[in-house]
């Protein structure tokens, strides 16, 4: 009987340290680092954002569209969604673009600390059918075009008047990686490779 | 000679140092299984990982790694159930995937796959209250 509770009591305090052990690496994490409060921040506070000029799904349905929206912390969201005119997001499985409202998502960065903001957007299953692969970015104002490498083709893409430009193509680029060379006004290229 | 209810000193002070090893890998296991599994955000030069928004249960959620810290590109990607959703590659920026951008997916059984080469390659923060 003695032996019994000996062992009960032993397996409790197993239980009770490895319980201690949690609330301690709990409590550790908690004081370690909170993520920041979202800058960019919750979508809701987002302000409406510009949209720039669409280009045509290589398929079909709504076109797509690069959203630039300022954070209140001076950065710049580059999002990239369907478009309608007004409505902006994904769409869904009876070709509606399902309008996300207002939101800080992409690329965040300050404005002007790079000559663009670039960035690949990988749906691997659209609700209509297929998958595409979006280059998408923000070009600065000396910037006079944008040139889309991938497996040896490539792409030269004007921004619009909004600064902004954008490459859809159908699939996934699997492990290939894509170059972004941005040209400026006096020449000189700047590459990034994503 | 020793009694048997009476044990020698020695084999006595080795049960007592057996009890507080078991006691202490007890205290290490707990602490590790919480650090593994509860980890949906953390710091590796730059801070990434899982952000559940103003709700952990409204399917808003991001995949996130924080700009800074050099100019490399940056990941960031949602996975559901295990299949890939979407996501972004990005330049010297914060990576911002929101879950809405892509639709709408349960977030307790939502994962964020982050990488920033050359910090840290590409691993698995899971929702803070997994369920998948």
């Amino acid at each position: 009987m003695r032996l019994i509770g000996g062992r009960l009591a032993f397996g409790a305090a197993i239980v009770l340290t490895a319980a201690a052990g949690v609330a301690s690496a709990s409590a550790f994490r908690a004081g370690a680092y909170d993520p920041p409060a979202p800058d960019p921040a919750e979508p809701l506070d987002a302000p409406p954002g510009q949209l720039g000029e669409t280009v045509a799904d290589p398929v079909g349905g709504p076109p797509w569209v690069v959203r630039i929206t300022p954070t209140p912390a001076g950065k710049r969201c580059v999002s990239v969604g369907r478009t309608d005119g007004s409505a902006f997001g994904p769409v869904n499985a009876a070709g509606d673009i399902v309008d996300t409202g207002p939101s800080f998502s992409g690329s965040c960065a300050e404005p002007g600390a790079e000559p663009a903001q670039v960035a690949v957007a990988r749906y691997p299953h659209l609700a209509t059918g297929g998958a595409r692969t979006v280059v998408f970015g923000f070009a600065e104002g000396d910037v006079t075009s944008v040139t889309v490498t991938r497996s040896g083709t490539f792409e030269v893409i004007a921004p619009d008047n909004y600064r902004t430009f954008l490459l859809v193509q159908e699939g996934m680029s699997g492990d290939d990686r894509w170059t972004v060379t941005i040209t400026l006004t006096d020449g000189t290229e700047h590459s990034y490779t994503l | 000679m020793d009694h048997p209810a009476n044990p020698p000193a020695a084999p006595r002070r080795m049960q007592g140092g057996l009890v507080a090893l078991v006691l202490a890998c007890s205290f290490s296991f707990g602490a590790i299984v919480e650090y593994a599994l509860a980890d949906d955000y953390h710091v590796n030069c730059v801070g990434h990982g899982f952000l559940h928004g103003a709700s952990q249960t409204d399917g808003s959620f991001f995949a996130r790694v924080e700009g800074g810290c050099g100019s490399g590109s940056r990941s960031c990607d949602i996975y559901n159930w295990g299949s890939y959703v979407g996501g972004y590659t990005v330049g010297a920026a914060t990576c911002n995937a929101w879950s809405r951008d892509w639709g709408d997916y349960l977030e307790c059984a939502s994962t964020s796959h982050s990488t920033f080469s050359p910090y840290f390659g590409n691993h698995v923060h899971k929702a803070s209250n997994w369920c998948g």
